[in-house]
């Protein structure tokens, strides 16, 4: 199944990753864009149809808070899932993630299967899903 | 609290190391900075995160070029040949921004720390050394470095 995912992080090295991830979880013939901070992120979104987001929290310009904020205040874009990555897991945080309107949350370090359980969650069925023969060990993380 | 802290970096690292790296370490007790190396060799690489919240402080980390190319080629699945110096910069700046707020979360999950922006620094330039926690990996050895600017309750200024 083809997504369109928008991956906004400013650290280059963790988009790589994100999108390496999101391949070996069954999302591989998806189209990746990548914004460094959620100004650039929200000029994507208005751009471009996007089927998910994931935001990191600290970045600079506007941080993945104000932009979640954001995206669930604009009619056109509200309707879009929002998962926050980020390595300032307190429950706090999650909180104001969560209660900014984001669907889903994971907390740096992740292994692959924990990115992939939760996007399959949100997306529904990935391509690795219908792999019958796939198993943990197919992923090259 | 430094220690406690010392504490949580030292597993936090051994966390991160292993889930987004690969790279299994162990603590080396009983060697400074000077002893590794790291703090003036010129392919030893550094980076500084600044934390605030309910206690505030900085932490550093320090490691030689070559663990650092090896841990961006395992993070990205890249061939050694493809990784650029962008690539190693910022996996050190997030190999730190993941050890820092995953070792603040484990002080208290319900802690609210906010983490500042990591940033590459000269490691020569990097002072307050004496609280350090050095790991052997299999591609070199890193060492991490901490200090407290404000304690909490205590109201206490000034480094360990």
């Amino acid at each position: 199944m083809q997504f369109t995912i928008l991956l906004t992080d400013d650290s280059s090295p963790m988009r790589k990753v994100l999108k390496k991830t999101f391949k070996a979880a069954g999302y591989a013939e998806s189209e990746f864009l990548e914004a460094a901070d959620g100004k650039q992120g929200l000029e994507k979104l208005r751009n471009h149809r996007v089927d998910i987001v994931i935001t990191d929290y600290t970045m600079p310009e506007m941080d993945g808070l104000e932009m979640i904020r954001a995206i669930k205040n604009d009619p056109a874009l509200k309707h879009i899932p929002v998962v926050a990555v980020t390595t300032e897991g307190s429950s706090e945080i999650i909180n104001r993630f969560m209660e900014q309107g984001a669907e889903g949350y994971i907390k740096k370090p992740f292994t692959p299967e924990q990115l992939r359980d939760l996007l399959v969650k949100i997306l529904g069925v990935s391509d690795y899903d219908q792999d019958t023969d796939a198993s943990d060990s197919d992923f090259d993380f | 609290m430094i220690k406690t802290l010392m504490h949580q970096i030292a597993i936090s690292t051994s966390e991160v190391m292993e889930t987004m790296f690969f790279l299994p370490v162990e603590k080396n007790g009983g060697i400074s900075l000077e002893d590794t190396g790291l703090c003036s060799a010129n392919e030893t690489l550094a980076a500084g995160i600044s934390f605030s919240g309910a206690f505030s402080g900085r932490i550093c980390i320090f490691m030689p070029d070559s663990l650092l190319k090896m841990m961006a080629e395992n993070l990205m699945g890249l061939n050694p040949d493809d990784v650029t110096a962008e690539d190693t910069a910022g996996t050190l700046t997030e190999a730190l921004n993941m050890i820092a707020g995953n070792a603040l979360r484990k002080i208290d999950d319900r802690f609210s720390s906010h983490l500042g922006l990591p940033a590459t620094v000269d490691p020569a330039e990097v002072k307050n050394l004496e609280n350090m926690v050095i790991f052997q990996t299999l591609g070199g050895r890193l060492a991490l470095a901490a200090q407290i600017d404000r304690a909490p309750d205590t109201g206490r200024k000034g480094c360990f």
